[in-house]
């Protein structure tokens, strides 16, 4: 790389800048012409911004992926708590309209207790009816 | 022909940085990977370390150029996405992107390939196709147009906080 001379004509303000800002990208710059360009206030405060201006510039590329991806996340658990909130409201309101078009109910049944006692024996007969063979009883075969 | 993994090891970060101000950051992972998929293909010239940087960030910037026209043939808009990103307690950083969005595309070219990816003039003048004067020059024009952007006095400010 050829070193930056400073020409005798009307950019030689122009050619300070750019040597100084050589010298901030580690390009070869001519030691006396540096010497005579930060004599001018202008051109240091130009090298100053420079050097900020990398300074700045060091995060820019970084930035957007990290806040892509947290963006990318937050949208992602926007998402999920998106859909659970659409779940709960549909049960709710599954809940709520079938409370209100349900029939009513019918009134709880009577409860009927019936008690049985412990009737081991038989009760005694009201009437007897005698039970004569030939006359009102017929024997048949097999029982029949 | 110098090994792919080695190239991208060292050059990835660079190139990474140098797409994401031309893309944005989601495009800027799927170029950065094509970038060496084709160094990978076509393998890294005879040259010196600065001459194969100066070849990677060629190709790199001939996609992002791709990637833009292409964009914006498809009515897309570029980056817009990162520019929203931006949180509003980094002034500075937001300024910045605008101030950088504001520059002509070869002169923000040339200054993100010195800024961001390192470049010296030289490697500048061929991954850009343009001449060590042209590059010193336009450099010069980005800085100043940056700095009138920006203002010195906010710049000054901020940049002990980076």
């Amino acid at each position: 790389m050829a070193k930056i001379e400073m020409p005798p004509d009307d950019s030689r303000i122009e050619q300070s800048y750019l040597i100084v800002a050589a010298l901030a990208d580690g390009e070869p710059v001519d030691s006396r012409a540096l010497s005579e360009a930060l004599n001018d206030p202008a051109v240091r405060e130009y090298l100053v911004d420079v050097i900020a201006l990398r300074q700045a510039v060091g995060l820019v590329g970084a930035l957007p992926a990290s806040e892509h991806r947290k963006r990318r996340a937050i949208w992602s658990a926007v998402g999920w708590v998106s859909a659970a909130a659409a779940i709960l409201v549909s049960l709710m309101t599954g809940y709520v309209a079938g409370q209100q078009t349900s029939e009513p109910s019918p009134a709880p049944a009577v409860e009927t207790v019936i008690t049985i006692e412990n009737t081991s024996v038989a009760p005694r007969p009201t009437r007897i009816i005698p039970l004569r063979p030939g006359v009102n009883w017929t024997e048949t075969i097999g029982g029949k | 022909m110098a090994d792919a993994n080695l190239l991208f090891t060292a050059h990835k970060d660079g190139v990474f940085r140098y797409l994401c101000r031309i893309v944005g950051s989601e495009d800027a992972s799927e170029l950065t990977q094509e970038v060496f998929l084709r160094v990978t293909r076509s393998g890294a010239p005879e040259t010196d370390e600065g001459g194969v940087r100066a070849w990677i960030f060629r190709i790199a910037r001939n996609l992002a150029l791709n990637h833009v026209r292409d964009s914006r043939r498809r009515g897309e808009s570029v980056a817009l996405s990162d520019h929203a990103a931006a949180p509003p307690t980094q002034p500075l950083q937001t300024a910045l992107r605008e101030a950088l969005d504001r520059l002509s595309a070869l002169d923000r070219d040339v200054f993100l390939m010195r800024e961001v990816g390192g470049l010296n003039y030289l490697e500048i003048s061929f991954a850009c196709q343009l001449t060590a004067d042209a590059v010193r020059s336009r450099l010069h024009r980005a800085r100043q147009q940056l700095r009138a952007t920006l203002g010195g006095d906010q710049l000054r400010k901020h940049s002990g906080e980076q």
